[in-house]
């Protein structure tokens, strides 16, 4: 009991400070504070028309890089762009592994997933992309997952049985400028092609399962030369993840887009300013994003909008991990991070305090859709509307 | 019982395992196995320990235990054997915490267990205060107007402007050999650098650089990618396996010859993430080794460019392809890694005597965090390197 009040404790400190940050910066006499759920909406005709775009960070950033006085230049994109215009959630919390692929997969299914993070496997549990397919009765070209490695190719689908062939359309977008093997199929792209920054060697995967590179580019209007080239101006996976993301909005217009970003976590080599850039990338991405729904008729004023990162990193206090470097130590830090929420259905400039999860996503995504995700262990954010 | 113990125990020893808890045994027996690897401070830390698991214990130790004893594992895992292979039974069960929710109790349980032992430590003879030197080689720098430095460390310690000396490898390397002479312990000296030390470190001063192992590291890359590439591999998982039982030798570690720094230098490569990359990464990860394990009197870290960003694959297809460096993000890197580096000074026993001096070669900038200076302050004196050493004893 005492170890979880500590906990209730330091995560609630690492609220605390957000607030005061994000109070700071948006103006306190203009941000709300939620503090108790708002009346319901009448869904039933809203929602049918509602979109959802989810960016995940998959490898959190933690305040003192960003909602920090010092870490407030790392992420202008979201504190004088979207957050004043959406709801910011201060302590969102992650219970599970914290493993990149297992947690997103958490996030997706609304429950906490407990396989090997680094094992070929799909979900145990349905994803918010089968709940949303079922109900509305939707073909795999409107749910998209655009995620960074390999490792997520099975994270739009999963194991159970009642939703077999409900999944999402998973794009894995490096796999367009790799071999089968892996090995660049272009000259100079490398450096697009990282896998993962948590091991020098990824689990082996059954690329079989995988959507064939010619046919994923068939669906997205692309050649694949083309694309290389356009992939030769861009300077991570993250960009190619966005470029995929806007071409996918472009062609599709899908009910559900999920979009994970990776490059934060080339904080796992040790090199602080390489993480800085991930965090000033991943910033610059969500404007993007935010902007490109803005603009376009199929997505303006029906979309909304929801950014996290998966968890958190470890403290610079905490004698198990070394700093800002890995997610190893299951601290308070490592495991409490923040949402920002924003579109029509949700509160403008709003800062919301109450302890959420991170499960507590796909339950309130799928509301925001108009389904119900009966298996989630999450529960609905009130704050959402819902 | 019938016990099998693959590292040769004493009675006691072996009767304490026998009375503790699996996951707490495990662990002491991963420890223990290693005994012949470590330095003496983690020796003390490790009879240290042991003797407090012996009945009775201390109440802070009982509470450890019986958490440990609370900690549930599958029956899977209670068949494998934890005396024969500690190393791959706590990995299994480290896994295994996770994903049923128990590594928070697991990590509770650990930390009750440390207080004791910095409490021994303290106990043991620490001569001379500690003292950390950090230098950022000239090539860390921006383009443009001078960079303001050391602004997460200024709250610690004074910050000085003009702090110039031309032969600052020099000044460091006498003040070095002056500390090693006084009190010439084993491993209580080292020096740590991002490229290569010119000249050799006189016994017994530890001396590791990141471009002194490059052929090491090259074979060790060359290792992961036939890993990778075998058709038993097994992912990162079988990776770690392999590298459990790799020896120093096996990438041509030989040249150094104490079996202790060997193993520790191994050790930096294939436990430490992004060592093989960056110099940056290298020497944050060494220091931070090195204090924790060895827990020396002095240490001399010397931060010197990165590369440009890369890839363990990009590394793996072309070894003999040299990169770009990147001095303002190494700039960057070394700021965290000096912060880091005082963090873990901190953690050490005597850390009230110890000091930490940072100084940029190139834009003379200094910090020194010491018993009697003062904190938060600034200092736009001229003084030399040499003064400023003088401070800290």
């Amino acid at each position: 009991m005492g170890k979880r009040i500590d906990f209730n404790r330091r995560a609630a400190m690492r609220s605390l400070n957000r607030r005061e940050f994000v109070q700071g910066l948006c103006g306190s006499a203009l941000a709300t504070t939620v503090s108790s759920m708002l009346p319901q909406r009448a869904w039933a005709r809203a929602s049918d028309r509602r979109k959802v775009v989810v960016v995940t960070f998959g490898g959190g950033a933690r305040d003192e890089e960003t909602f920090s006085p010092e870490g407030q230049q790392n992420i202008p994109g979201l504190l004088h762009e979207l957050i004043p215009q959406a709801s910011f959630f201060t302590q969102v919390v992650n219970q599970g592994i914290l493993g990149h692929y297992v947690a997103t997969a958490s996030l997706a299914t609304g429950s906490y997933e407990t396989f090997d993070n680094f094992a070929d496997v799909s979900p145990a549990h349905p994803t918010v992309f089968e709940y949303f397919r079922k109900t509305r009765r939707c073909p795999a070209t409107d749910a998209w997952v655009v995620a960074p490695s390999n490792g997520f190719n099975r994270i739009g689908q999963s194991s159970h049985a009642q939703f077999y062939g409900l999944g999402a359309t998973v794009v894995l977008p490096k796999r367009l400028l790799a071999r089968p093997d892996g090995t660049p199929a272009f000259a100079g792209l490398e450096h697009l092609l990282i896998d993962n920054y948590e091991s020098p060697i990824q689990a082996p995967i059954a690329l079989a399962e995988e959507l064939p590179a010619e046919q994923v580019a068939s669906m997205l209007k692309l050649s694949l030369a083309d694309f290389a080239t356009h992939a030769s101006t861009l300077r991570s996976p993250d960009e190619l993840s966005l470029f995929i993301a806007k071409r996918i909005m472009r062609e599709f217009a899908p009910g559900l887009l999920w979009v994970t970003l990776h490059d934060i976590d080339v904080a796992h080599s040790g090199a602080f300013s390489l993480y800085l850039d991930g965090i000033h990338r991943s910033d610059t991405i969500c404007a993007e994003l935010w902007r490109t729904i803005q603009s376009d008729p199929e997505y303006k004023d029906k979309t909304n909008l929801l950014i996290l990162p998966d968890f958190g990193r470890d403290s610079d206090l905490e004698a198990g991990g070394n700093g800002f470097q890995h997610h190893r130590t299951g601290d308070a830090l490592s495991r409490t991070t923040w949402m920002i929420a924003m579109g029509p259905d949700i509160k403008q400039n709003t800062i919301v305090n109450r302890r959420i999860e991170s499960i507590d996503l796909t339950p309130s995504v799928a509301a925001l859709l108009g389904c119900d995700a009966p298996m989630a262990h999450g529960k609905l954010i009130g704050e959402l509307g819902l | 019982m019938n016990t099998v113990f693959s590292t040769e125990l004493t009675a006691a020893q072996q009767r304490l395992l026998e009375s503790l808890p699996v996951p707490l045994a495990a662990v002491m027996m991963q420890q223990i196995a290693r005994a012949g690897r470590l330095f003496p401070a983690e020796r003390r830390e490790l009879d240290y320990t042991l003797q407090s698991l012996a009945l009775p214990r201390p109440p802070k130790v009982e509470k450890a235990v019986q958490m440990f004893a609370a900690l549930r594992l599958s029956p899977e895992l209670g068949r494998m054997d934890w005396r024969s292979d500690a190393a791959g039974f706590v990995d299994k069960m480290t896994a295994e915490l996770w994903s049923t929710g128990q590594i928070g109790t697991f990590r509770e349980a650990a930390e009750l267990l440390v207080p004791s032992v910095t409490k021994a430590e303290q106990c043991a003879q620490v001569s001379r205060p500690r003292l950390v030197a950090i230098v950022f080689d000239k090539r860390l720098s921006v383009v443009g107007k001078t960079p303001v430095l050391f602004r997460k460390l200024r709250p610690y310690g004074t910050f000085f402007t003009h702090v110039n000396d031309e032969k600052g490898a020099a000044t460091f390397a006498s003040w070095l050999a002056a500390r090693t002479s006084a009190h010439p312990e084993p491993y209580a000296h080292w020096q740590i650098s991002g490229d290569i030390w010119k000249e050799p470190a006189a016994a017994p001063v530890v001396s590791l650089s990141y471009n002194g192992m490059f052929a090491e590291r090259e074979k060790l890359l060359a290792l992961f990618n036939t890993v990778r590439n075998s058709a038993a591999s097994q992912g990162p998982e079988g990776l770690q396996k392999v590298l459990q039982h790799l020896s120093p030798e096996q990438i041509g570690m030989s040249a150094i010859s104490d079996p202790v720094v060997r193993t520790f230098a191994l050790d930096i490569f294939t436990q430490g993430s992004g060592t093989q990359l960056y110099a940056t990464s290298f020497v944050q990860w060494t220091v931070r080794e090195a204090l924790r394990r060895a827990q020396p009197e002095s240490l001399l870290a010397w931060f010197t460019p990165r590369c440009e960003a890369t890839s363990m694959d990009w590394r793996i297809s072309h070894p003999d392809r040299e990169q770009a460096t990147d001095g303002p993000g190494s700039l960057i890197d070394a700021e965290m890694g000096a912060y880091l580096s005082y963090v873990n000074l901190m953690r050490l026993p005597d850390a009230e005597r110890a000091s930490l001096l940072v100084w940029h070669e190139g834009y003379g900038q200094a910090l020194l965090v010491g018993t009697d200076l003062p904190r938060g302050v600034e200092s736009n004196s001229a003084i030399t390197l040499k003064e400023l050493l003088a401070l800290t004893t």
